[in-house]
């Protein structure tokens, strides 16, 4: 494939590289923050009033308390954030950049893998050994590799995914 | 003899009053997908015992009439708890006037006339709004008479 696209390739070109990143889901502890969703693990109680009149003299009467356990909502949203991406033949070490955000209830680990051959074209990058996940760490130069990411609900990590070609 | 004989009487009293004359249950439901023998999906109610972000569950206060006479006035009230929404349109109660509640209780008035005041402008109150449910029964609970109140609200 590689071959092929070089041999194609006599000037600069830009592809629209596209790439999808699969989200492979672990569980992880249970653990109570701030949330999307009402957090895993709150019980919802109801209890029901009821007034009436009995023989002339107000009464009130209470329901059983009914309560339900909320369970977890595993749910990840993975965007990508690069547009266009510019390669040159024999280029490495491209980027493209995405951000994964836990939209579930619940602290959720997400294990990252990279299928970089997608139907529909004839890019199809190789990803960069021994590691082409990187996470970002917020500093403005340095991306250091974390290992995958444990996000608590509601919260997003930057990825970049580089390939060579 | 006579210290127990009154104790006895006492307890019993107090058993009659924390029975009282009308009975309610509330149940917690939500609605699930199965194929019937004849391999056709149909709907049915189930216990919610757990639910997650999204789903609806659905209310059922049953309130039975256990004296032998009529109750008047016959008032229902069900929260609508931290966590969830009510179900637009889902409050449900043969021979009742439904009203509902934006102030935890306080009040309750028709859906249609229920105002809520954000950022100092009133607005039109909307289902995400209500605090409460209120079933107000238009005639009296006979004896042994059992009514039923509904409805529907959405885990955020």
């Amino acid at each position: 494939m590689i071959s092929l696209l070089r041999a194609m390739l006599s000037a600069t070109r830009v592809l629209l590289v596209r790439a999808v990143m699969c989200a492979v889901l672990t569980l992880a502890l249970m653990q109570h923050t701030f949330a999307v969703g009402t957090v895993v693990g709150t019980i919802i109680e109801n209890t029901a009033t009821v007034d009436f009149v009995f023989v002339n003299s107000a009464e009130r009467v209470v329901s059983n308390t009914i309560t339900f356990l909320v369970a977890e909502r595993v749910d990840v949203v993975v965007t990508p954030q690069s547009g266009q991406v510019v390669v040159l033949p024999n280029g490495t070490a491209r980027s493209l950049l995405f951000t994964v955000t836990n939209t579930g209830n619940g602290t959720e680990s997400f294990l990252l893998a990279i299928n970089s051959i997608v139907a529909g074209d004839d890019f199809d990058p190789i990803p960069a050994l021994p590691d082409s996940i990187f996470f970002d760490t917020g500093a403005p130069t340095v991306v250091v590799r974390l290992g995958d990411p444990t996000l608590v609900d509601g919260l997003q990590t930057v990825v970049f995914q580089v390939t060579i070609d | 003899m006579k210290i127990l004989m009154s104790l006895i009487l006492i307890l019993m009293a107090f058993a009659a009053v924390a029975q009282g004359h009308l009975d309610v249950q509330t149940t917690v439901q939500k609605q699930e997908t199965f194929v019937n023998e004849a391999g056709e999906t149909e709907q049915r109610l189930v216990a919610a015992d757990v639910a997650v972000p999204g789903e609806r569950v659905i209310y059922t206060m049953t309130f039975t009439n256990i004296s032998d006479e009529s109750a008047e006035k016959v008032v229902i009230t069900n929260p609508i708890e931290d966590g969830l929404v009510y179900v637009d349109g889902s409050a449900f109660g043969p021979g009742t006037d439904i009203t509902f509640s934006v102030d935890d209780g306080a009040s309750f008035a028709a859906a249609s006339d229920l105002t809520v005041t954000e950022d100092g402008e009133s607005r039109p109150a909307e289902a995400k709004d209500y605090t409460h449910i209120r079933w107000v029964m238009k005639n009296d609970l006979a004896a042994g008479a059992q009514a039923t109140a509904r409805f529907a609200a959405i885990l955020e």
